[in-house]
């Protein structure tokens, strides 16, 4: 019977241990900062903070459709395209949490098949691709802009670049758009700050 | 195994059963809940109250897990919302999701004036956009220039359509109109503000109501008036009497000619008119093609407002495009070799023509197709214009 109660214990605790860490971090008592260590994810300092490469050549950043302001990233648009922006990102040690925040939104021409993509990865220090992060393609609802939020804390004290990319097939246009990016990093207090200003500040 | 190992394993079967009762299955409820009672639409925001909003002329319970986006700008009444409800046991509709977005609407069509300079009046698709310096063009997709394609946002002020973006695109067989629903009828449509004329043979899948947001594909006449062939009124309801349909199988039968009347795809009975959209960009539609089936259920039947060829067994080796004048026609019926743009073309039973009424030798015709093994052009859809002003029409008595 012991065995019996041990073992059901045993089992919650397994299922349950998820949430008993999310709490446990979300209750300490140090002070913890939370910066957004994204450079210019408005775009609205043109193309301040990223790189840039694009197949046919063109600026990424622009002011054809922003979803705030007056710019923003305008990926694809035509066939065959590779269009890269890239930003490092300060993930530093003892990060507690990481989490970067996009608004997306596309056109497209294309008809039922997925040919053409939006992916955000993260680049090792060698420009390898350590993760892709998350995807979107041209079956996805068209004219509408959507949040997507993705968790970075597992790459904390690496150091790795953020890439947004989009390619295109042959044939039938997609267009991508992205803007107000942000990547919240909370440290605790007690790690050395870098010097951005804090957003917020638990305690 | 003895019984007294089986004795010991019943605990943990027993919270394992639990545990997928108190959280997997309740879960399950709700979606197959949602899924039977579930209603989605896209419409303009009439009213926002705490409580209620209204959309497209319905009232929407708000509750505290009712999920609000505001995708851009401000909610506002004018705005446009994408809703997902619950439609309660009292016929009432509970909000799950409202995703805000402006009131743009969207046109499709080729540009057949610009003024010099750019600013000024355009006319797409047959229908007037104004164009000011606020106005963002973007020359990605190909040149902005008469005689192309464009995709149109553009936003009702003061009774005109005023151009927020303007792009080009790739050519399409026929003007593509989204917006707002402002009238509707047996002959005639009003999309924000572009009239669409309707007959008998338009194929409208969903209620129409004022309100709602709707998708339509016409034709353009003549005298740049749009003739619609389909429209689909953005309003999902499970309960409905025709609910939408979505199918993908393989062709197993098609009509003994063309492509208009009864298909089998996979079991199912397919009713395909003219109008249906049939894409034929990956492929011919031949038996044994893979396709996407969008439509509406009636009765036994699927009626197809489009068809998508996914794979076929005649993928061809190469898609084609080009514009240009028929030169060429077979000497009995449309089946057989035409000469376009200096080019012969193939026109099979498989071959979708768009305008049929307007072909004849010096008549402009686009033609979307696929190059075979040998080299050929295989007619996949041909759209051929309506006379314009300057054209020289040579008719095939005069031949």
């Amino acid at each position: 019977m012991k065995r019996t109660v041990l073992s059901t214990l045993a089992l919650l605790g397994f299922l349950l241990a998820p949430l008993a860490g999310k709490a446990a971090a979300g209750n300490t008592d140090a002070p913890v900062v939370c910066n957004d260590v994204l450079i210019n994810g408005g775009f609205e300092s043109g193309s301040a903070g990223w790189t840039q490469s694009s197949a046919g050549g063109f600026d990424l950043i622009s002011q054809y459709n922003p979803r705030s302001g007056a710019w923003g990233a305008y990926l694809a648009g035509y066939d065959n395209a590779d269009d890269r922006l890239r930003q490092p990102l300060p993930l530093p040690a003892g990060t507690i949490s990481a989490t970067l925040r996009l608004w997306w939104s596309l056109e497209t021409e294309e008809p039922a098949l997925a040919n053409d993509d939006l992916t955000v990865s993260l680049l090792s220090a060698d420009g390898t691709t350590l993760a892709e992060l998350w995807m979107v393609d041209n079956t996805a609802p068209a004219g509408q802009w959507a949040e997507a939020v993705i968790d970075l804390t597992g790459y904390a004290g690496q150091d790795v670049t953020l890439q947004l990319r989009a390619t295109t097939n042959a044939y039938d246009l997609t267009d991508f758009y992205m803007d107000d990016l942000s990547v919240l990093v909370c440290i605790p207090a007690s790690l050395p700050q870098r010097s951005y200003l804090p957003l917020v500040v638990h305690s | 195994m003895n019984s007294k190992q089986n004795r010991s394993r019943l605990p943990w079967l027993l919270m394992i059963l639990a545990l997928l009762t108190a959280f997997v299955l309740p879960a399950s409820a709700v979606i197959a809940a949602e899924e039977t009672a579930g209603v989605q639409f896209s419409g303009v925001i009439d009213a926002i109250a705490p409580e209620a909003w209204t959309v497209a002329g319905e009232t929407l319970a708000i509750t505290g897990d009712t999920v609000v986006v505001i995708t851009t700008g401000n909610a506002a009444p004018g705005m446009w919302a994408e809703v997902r409800a619950v439609r309660e046991d009292d016929d009432t509709l509970t909000a799950r999701r409202i995703n805000v977005m402006p009131p743009e609407m969207r046109l499709r069509g080729e540009a057949t004036f610009i003024p010099d300079g750019r600013v000024g009046e355009w006319i797409i698709g047959g229908q007037p956009f104004l164009v000011d310096e606020d106005t963002r063009i973007s020359d990605r997709g190909g040149p902005v220039i008469v005689g192309a394609w464009l995709q149109v946002a553009a936003v009702e002020e003061g009774g005109a359509l005023k151009a927020v973006r303007i792009r080009a695109i790739e050519p399409l067989p026929h003007v593509e109109v989204m917006g707002a629903m402002q009238a509707f009828g047996d002959t005639s449509w009003t999309l924000s503000s572009i009239v669409l004329a309707a007959d008998e043979d338009t194929l409208v899948q969903g209620e129409p109501q004022t309100g709602l947001l709707a998708m339509a594909a016409a034709e353009l006449q003549p005298d740049n008036s749009l003739l619609m062939l389909r429209v689909r009124v953005m309003w999902q309801d499970r309960g409905a009497t025709h609910p939408p349909v979505t199918l993908t199988g393989l062709i197993q039968q098609l009509p003994p000619h063309g492509l208009t009347g009864r298909w089998m795809v996979d079991g199912q009975q397919l009713a395909v008119s003219r109008n249906t959209l049939i894409d034929q960009r990956n492929g011919l539609a031949v038996v044994g093609a893979e396709v996407r089936v969008d439509g509406w259920q009636d009765g036994d039947v699927v009626v197809a407002r489009e068809i998508i060829v996914i794979s076929s067994p005649e993928p061809g080796l190469q898609r084609v495009h080009f514009t240009g004048p028929i030169r060429r026609l077979p000497d009995n019926g449309l089946l057989g070799l035409w000469m376009v743009d200096g080019r012969q073309v193939r026109v099979t039973e498989q071959t979708r023509i768009q305008g049929e009424r307007f072909v004849r030798i010096g008549a402009m015709a686009q033609v979307w197709g696929l190059r075979n093994e040998e080299g050929q052009i295989v007619a996949a859809t041909i759209e051929v214009h309506p006379p314009r002003p300057g054209d020289v029409i040579i008719t095939p008595a005069a031949k």
